[in-house]
């Protein structure tokens, strides 16, 4: 029987948006050990919980959205493959990813630096973003470019504290170094970005905002 | 404001802005990435067994699943904690009925485990 005042329809999105908000309360682990005891749905669910963060991360250390394509399906493959030896307790699948994520985008950054300057593709997919009308498009392209020229273990620090928003103790961990080492590889990060964005506050269109 | 302020400034700006508009994975990449996870989904009897909740468990486990799990086990302990404790320090009740069995001529031969560690500890 229908609750009163509402519709098959509304019942159904009602239905479903119950399942959401109790699918995204369960933990990645408890997901994973569920995909390890073969639970499609759960592959369904990590897949959409994880590939977004995982791609994001791999774009920023990279700047090209192809390539972090591939790093991502090459990380999220490994850990469909540890799945059935996950050890519980140990680490956040998500944090195991960021570091399996940056191992494999410093992997090609190396081969990048190895094949010659005249062959290393632009650092932002999209070079044609000199003539994008879209301002946001210009200052997320020269905060890549930025990031492009930073050592990779500080691109890697900043990246992950002040665009993914983890703390030094997570990212500690994916780095395996000390929060003490987080802290001076970001703020090194920081100097040479703003070093390298400066005087080009009008260029991004900062100088109306009381920057 | 001094031009290394506006700088920083400028710079969280755009971290700000990149929270909010890191590009988003493909269509494609997201039917490579599922494509992958089901590709590589165990299965088989390990993973069917898993999914029962059975398998894996060792002999050990198999045991305590045989006679209901941990709760119990930890009926059991209790049942052997009040055994041991009712051995040692029976009650009027218990005596009565051992008693009954044993005859009203019969002591019941307890043994004092408090006593006997008690002297131990000061022998040293």
């Amino acid at each position: 029987m229908h609750e009163q005042g509402k519709s098959a329809s509304q019942m159904d999105i009602s239905r479903k948006n119950a399942k959401d908000s109790v699918d995204a309360e369960i933990p990645d682990e408890t997901l994973l050990v569920l995909y390890a005891n073969g639970d499609e749905d759960a592959a369904r669910l990590l897949t959409q919980r994880l590939t977004p963060k995982v791609f994001g991360h791999a774009y920023r250390l990279l700047g090209d959205r192809a390539e972090a394509e591939d790093v991502s399906q090459e990380a999220l493959l490994r850990l469909w493959k540890i799945a059935p030896d996950w050890r519980q307790g140990e680490a956040k699948p998500s944090t195991w990813l960021y570091r399996v994520v940056a191992n494999l985008c410093m992997d090609r950054l190396r081969k990048r630096r190895s094949v010659g300057l005249d062959e290393i593709a632009e650092p932002v997919d999209g070079a044609a973003s000199a003539v994008e009308t879209l301002q946001n498009t210009a200052r997320m392209d020269a905060l890549q470019n930025a990031l492009g020229i930073l050592p990779d273990r500080q691109r890697q620090a900043v990246v992950l504290r002040h665009i993914e928003g983890l703390g030094n103790v997570e990212i500690g961990q994916i780095m395996e170094i000390s929060s003490e080492a987080v802290e001076s590889l970001t703020a090194r990060g920081k100097r040479a970005l703003s070093a390298a964005l400066a005087g080009r506050r009008e260029e991004l269109g900062y100088q109306d905002d009381g920057y | 404001m001094t031009d290394i302020k506006k700088d920083d400034a400028v710079l969280e700006a755009l971290f700000e802005a990149a929270i909010f508009d890191t590009p988003p994975p493909s269509d494609r990449l997201m039917d490579r990435v599922l494509a992958d996870a089901l590709e590589t989904i165990p299965t088989g009897p390990e993973a069917a067994d898993k999914r029962s909740g059975v398998g894996k468990l060792g002999l050990f486990g198999q045991i305590i699943n045989a006679i209901g799990g941990w709760p119990a086990v930890a009926g059991l302990a209790t049942a052997t904690v009040a055994g041991v404790w009712i051995g040692i320090y029976p009650n009027d009740v218990v005596s009565d009925v051992m008693a009954q069995y044993s005859g009203d001529d019969s002591d019941l031969y307890l043994v004092d485990i408090s006593t006997s560690i008690g002297s131990l500890f000061e022998e040293g």
